[in-house]
């Protein structure tokens, strides 16, 4: 059981045997996290703003097609490029919670951290945000809304994390597996996400890890994400 | 000759000109700063009175429940207030307000004493739970007759009593506050 005052190792899986494409991550996560939705313009001029990128792959020769999913979003690095470029120590690790955090706040948009970041998680934010009608009034009161001329991305939910463990420690009792559940996670239909503390043995990732079909993305430039993948069956992703 | 005179006293008059319009704009702009910092509280829609409500035993946490159980402490619902003032102190001349929004069943618009940037997150819970009193940020409430904002609570202010603690380190994490 772990401990708050320690530190945790929160990890991700994705299965992607179990993967539809289906993007219910990225809306859950889009409405979680106060992203503005961005138009098909916005998107074509690579200016798009989502945490989370399904990356498509087609595999075998017509008419034996199969398509293959790779969600993607900020890997949480061990070791993180985006961390010592940053001039002002916006992009920053933190100890405790083991996660790599962007704070807004103290941003000022030199993008060296998205330039940095091997696998394009980063998202500047070029727009005001604006939400249509009546989406404004659905948004996180536990979330900034940020400033255009920020760097954003994935959090793992910080403010969820967050949230159980001060109610944890407010009850003064340890924080639970599955209790914290981050948005994409919560949304996934066919239970390809899971999310943990690795810290804690009795967790459900902490069991599923090792596992033979698990691989990180670009494991060879030790960046230790902490986003696993485990490999699909008939599938050449991630070799 | 004659030109060079007419224009300097031009120039003086642009100068002192444009230097009054400076001081004149530099005083409405103190002004209005500190109009907004210390009058918002006496610009209440109805002279709340903490002092006499704390003189009368009432906790904090009576109205502010919310301190016990969420981020928020909570302004209390005119329904709260009439729990009491249906019976207590009816013929007050500013208990009888309150008395006309729960008939008009409308919301008190409370103007905002103590406030925070958007982009900080205060829990009362876990400072509450971790036996931080009120009176380490708010001052002496109860025996102000009205509430005003006593400390400059910015991010130096927190972190002085973070850096206190025990577990520090934990507590000095930016995520603490800023997500």
């Amino acid at each position: 059981m772990a401990d708050n005052t320690t530190e945790h190792k929160w990890t991700m899986i994705v299965d992607l045997d179990k993967c539809t494409g289906c993007q219910a991550c990225v809306v859950a996560c889009s409405a979680e996290n106060n992203i503005p939705t961005p138009s098909e313009d916005e998107i074509l001029r690579g200016r798009g703003n989502q945490w989370i990128r399904i990356e498509r792959y087609w595999e075998g020769e017509y008419p034996n097609v199969k398509a293959r999913f790779l969600p993607v979003f900020c890997q949480q690095c061990g070791n993180a490029p985006c961390e010592p470029v940053c001039p002002v120590y916006a992009s920053y690790h933190s100890e405790q919670e083991n996660l790599n955090v962007q704070v807004y706040n103290r941003c000022v948009g030199t993008r060296y951290c998205g330039n940095n970041c091997p696998y394009r998680v980063r998202i500047f934010n070029y727009f005001a945000p604006h939400f249509d009608e009546p989406l404004e009034q659905q948004l996180n009161p536990d979330v900034t809304v940020r400033s255009p001329g920020v760097m954003e991305k994935c959090t793992f939910c910080i403010q969820r994390i967050r949230r159980g463990r001060e109610t944890a420690n407010a009850e003064n009792r340890p924080l639970e597996d599955g209790e914290v559940v981050p948005a994409c996670v919560q949304a996934c239909p066919a239970d390809a996400l899971v999310f943990g503390d690795k810290y804690d043995e009795n967790s459900r990732v902490a069991q599923m890890v090792p596992n033979e079909r698990q691989f990180k993305l670009l494991e060879h430039m030790g960046t230790e994400p902490a986003v696993y993948y485990l490999k699909g069956g008939e599938t050449h992703v991630g070799e | 000759m004659d030109k060079l005179p007419s224009l300097s006293s031009r120039q003086r008059l642009l100068i002192g000109g444009a230097g009054g319009v400076l001081v004149i704009g530099l005083i409405v702009v103190i002004a209005l700063i500190a109009s907004s910092r210390s009058d918002a509280a006496s610009e209440q829609p109805i002279a709340f009175n903490h002092q006499i409500h704390a003189q009368n035993d009432i906790q904090c946490q009576f109205c502010h429940y919310g301190v016990n159980q969420s981020p928020s402490a909570v302004i209390p619902s005119v329904e709260k207030c009439m729990g009491c003032h249906e019976f207590v102190a009816t013929d007050n001349p500013e208990v009888r307000k309150i008395a006309e929004y729960w008939a008009d069943e409308e919301p008190i618009p409370w103007v905002r004493v103590n406030e925070q940037p958007d982009f900080v997150y205060f829990n009362h819970h876990s400072h509450v739970a971790a036996g931080v009193s009120c009176g380490s940020c708010h001052g002496d409430v109860a025996n102000m007759s009205v509430a005003e904002p006593v400390v400059n609570m910015n991010m130096g202010f927190c972190l002085d009593c973070h850096a206190e603690q025990e577990n520090k380190d934990a507590l000095y994490d930016c995520v603490v506050c800023h997500r």
